[in-house]
């Protein structure tokens, strides 16, 4: 009796653990994944507070999300909506999403990066927004609306803006009196060879041990964004990745290996840059970087708000770097391109039309202009609204950094643009560790990332998420 | 007795046992079968499985770095797995010929360390050590005028490199199953040799190394499995670069089912993995097995 007691009661608490308590009929529940961009809810409540300092743990990444929330909540006071946030690190968040979405259980409203968003979208995953959008919303988002579409049709709203630019560290080019080297009318347009004379006035060995510690340029091949970090050298020369409608790999054009060539022959050649190049990743650059060891390197929008907590957490010594902020080099007569980007909300595809609505609510009110002007203070990033540009009015650097956005290219942002990057990086790893000429590596890219596009176009057209024929695409 | 009445007389063992069962069910052979089935469909997110025939199979079989990544994980494992089986086998003799036992479980319990490990953890160490400018491997070989090395990110470097971050952690299992193994040889066995005058090297090569055949071809049947089936430090460490140098097959899986989704590919090749380490498992037992008792 008793063994059966025991028995009994293991068993009826695995059956209660296995059933959820059960849903409010009346209560919408809108779950909001969202890449964990700031603590606190301004984003700078821990400015200058000590790493180790308690009063860390009261803020969280979920704080502005959470207030943002009850503000959306207290506009439908007639309905229980109840919304699950989760935030997701920069490292697996990815993988989460990715298993979540194969599994069939993606959340309804998602905060990524636009490429991840036209991922999804090329899937036929996600809502679009197209009808669902005032003219004025479409006016107010303006170029920054674009990145979205796909196939005719935006799938996201715009709204932690990005882009890259090029950094100099101006401490390092006073060192060796090479200031007039960098470019200063103007945008800072430059074309390759004056970079090139730039970088190789600031390399050298500082430390007169006969072996270069101090390197012109640096940028990481392994683990980054090709699109972000590679390409702008690439749509300098002028190169494309993909062709207009994005469905086929054109990397391979003359332009495109004299690009790779290009960056080949900085380390190889005009050893510019570090040895083993091919195996840098970002936090290699940013040691040299932050060491004072490097005259040039890529920049983003947050970099210089990055720069100052460096400072503040010593980090960075005072002295070390001064920034000067630049756009990319390019060809004579050619504008540099670069990575502009828009960190996006979306919607997956909902099957109840009240839930899809809500859903598309929630992601329009996240991105209106007084939350815009709230995450631009928060990540010193691009506003994506034109009626939010006001924030940096007082700011030249960032005046600049939003100047130059306008250098951005759809190229950087192409449904297919994720999904073969570990590609894209393979070949310039082999071309700059020169296991392949630039122009083997990128026939390779080419012919292995055209397969992989047809092969999922075939793929799409059978699940019904493409209606229109691939055409050629090699 | 019939089944009925001997399920009967068992019925708790049976009903103990059923938990690990539905377990073993729910989380292994289901997820297997379903790999199985997968690998002749195209599943698209969001859809459902679409029947393809041997299309996956073609396709991952004409694909080029299926091909490389097969390679490279065969290199890797010919390389891991004799090395590390000579160097447990080593160490677990000198740990068994420490006089006192409780210096047997200190060493034991310090080599054992790794296994209990997060595999990702590790690779964050590894990576320090490997690191071209502030690693301490590049530090320790600078006083001998050697280096610096691009460990992990030179395409002729990256694999050694992994293989030999291998090969030098993940002896405990192995160096608890073999002193346990030579504890259970009979002693006598090594006085009526030295009787016969055979020295240490000869007892070693003729009583311990055939009595530990059956530990030995168990231990090189599970890490040759293990071996193909490498997969967190590649993806901690390299992401199967510089240049696809270190894209193993397990690795290949995960970029063909979460990078592009091709959820019947990654399924066709992990189905192909499974049944070349079936096939290298039955040569194994075959060739070392023949006279092994169990």
């Amino acid at each position: 009796m008793g063994k059966t007691l025991v028995i009994g009661s293991i068993l009826l608490g695995l059956c209660a653990c296995a059933v959820d308590a059960p849903p409010d009929e009346d209560e919408i529940r809108l779950t909001l994944w969202t890449q964990d961009f700031w603590t606190g809810i301004t984003g700078h409540e821990l400015d200058g507070v000590a790493l180790d300092d308690p009063r860390r743990a009261q803020y969280t990444v979920k704080d502005w999300y959470n207030k943002v929330a009850r503000d959306f909540k207290a506009l439908y006071p007639d309905r229980k909506i109840h919304i699950d946030i989760e935030t997701l690190d920069w490292t697996n968040g990815f993988q989460k999403i990715d298993i979540a979405v194969a599994s069939g259980r993606p959340p309804d409203v998602l905060i990524s990066t636009s490429g991840i968003a036209l991922k999804y979208a090329r899937f036929g995953l996600l809502e679009a927004f197209d009808d669902h959008l005032e003219e004025e919303d479409i006016r107010d988002f303006g170029p920054f609306y674009g990145f979205s579409e796909y196939e005719g049709k935006h799938y996201f709203l715009p709204f932690i803006g990005g882009n890259r630019y090029m950094m100099a560290n101006l401490e390092v080019f006073r060192e060796r009196g090479a200031t007039h080297l960098l470019p200063s009318e103007g945008d800072r347009l430059w074309t390759f060879d004056q970079f090139l004379a730039a970088a190789r006035a600031t390399t050298f060995d500082r430390d007169g041990d006969g072996e270069v510690d101090v390197f012109g340029f640096a940028m990481p091949f392994q683990r980054n964004s090709p699109q972000q970090d590679q390409m702008p050298f690439f749509w300098g020369h002028g190169a494309r990745q993909f062709n207009d409608s994005g469905d086929s790999l054109v990397i391979n054009s003359e332009a495109g290996v004299r690009a790779l060539q290009f960056l080949v022959d900085l380390e190889h050649v005009h050893r510019v840059v570090p040895a083993g190049s091919a195996g840098l990743r970002n936090n290699d650059v940013s040691d040299l970087w932050n060491a004072g060891r490097l005259a040039m390197r890529q920049a983003h929008h947050g970099t210089r708000l990055g720069h100052e907590r460096a400072l503040a957490t010593g980090v960075i010594k005072e002295g070390v770097i001064e920034l000067y902020p630049m756009m990319y080099p390019s060809l004579p007569g050619l504008d540099p391109g670069a990575f502009v980007v828009a960190d996006s909300p979306c919607v997956f595809r909902q099957e109840d039309p009240e839930k899809r609505d809500l859903a598309i609510a929630l992601a329009k009110f996240l991105t209106n202009t007084p939350h815009e002007r709230e995450a631009a203070y928060a990540l010193s990033t691009l506003p994506t609204r034109y009626s939010a540009l006001d924030v940096w009015d007082d700011d030249p650097f960032q005046q600049y950094v939003l100047r130059v956005a306008r250098y951005g290219t759809k190229d950087a942002i192409q449904g297919y643009g994720i999904p073969l990057v570990g590609m894209t990086l393979s070949a310039f790893q082999s071309a700059m560790s020169r296991q392949a000429t630039p122009r083997k590596a990128l026939d390779d890219l080419a012919r292995r990332g055209n397969r992989f596009i047809r092969r999922d176009i075939e793929r799409r057209l059978r699940a019904g998420a493409v209606s229109r024929d691939p055409g050629p695409s090699s | 007795m019939s089944l009925y009445r001997k399920i009967l007389k068992e019925r708790w063992a049976y009903l103990f046992l059923l938990l690990p069962l539905l377990l073993f069910a729910v989380f292994n052979m289901l997820p297997m079968a379903a790999t199985i089935l997968l690998g002749f469909a195209d599943y698209f997110p969001g859809g459902q499985p679409v029947w393809t025939g041997l299309e996956n199979y073609a396709y991952a079989l004409s694909d080029d770095l299926f091909w490389k990544a097969l390679g490279i994980t065969t290199l890797y494992t010919c390389g891991v797995v004799p090395a590390s089986l000579l160097i447990s086998l080593f160490l677990a003799y000198v740990i068994f010929g420490l006089k006192y036992a409780w210096a047997q479980a200190i060493f034991k319990s310090a080599f054992y360390l790794p296994v209990v490990t997060s595999g990702a953890i590790l690779s964050l160490v590894w990576l320090w050590l490997f690191n071209p400018a502030r690693g301490l491997l590049n530090y320790a070989l600078s006083f001998v005028g050697a280096g610096p090395f691009m460990w992990t990110s030179d395409p002729q470097m990256a694999l050694p490199s992994l293989m030999f971050m291998a090969i030098m952690g993940g002896h405990g299992a192995a160096i608890v199953l073999l002193t346990a193994a030579m504890g259970g040889i009979p002693s006598s066995y090594y006085e009526a040799a030295r009787l016969d005058g055979a020295g240490p090297w000869r007892q070693y090569w003729k009583i311990t190394l055939p009595l530990l055949r059956p530990t030995l071809l168990y231990l090189l049947v599970t890490s040759t499995i293990a071996s193909f089936q490498v997969f967190t430090q590649v993806l901690m460490m390299t992401g199967g670069g510089p240049d696809y140098a270190t894209t193993t097959l397990v690795y290949l899986i995960y970029t063909d089912a979460f990078e592009y989704f091709d959820f019947g590919k990654a399924a066709a090749e992990a189905t192909l993995l499974s049944l070349s380490l079936a096939g290298i498992a039955v040569v194994q037992y075959k060739w070392l097995a023949s006279d092994v008792e169990y």
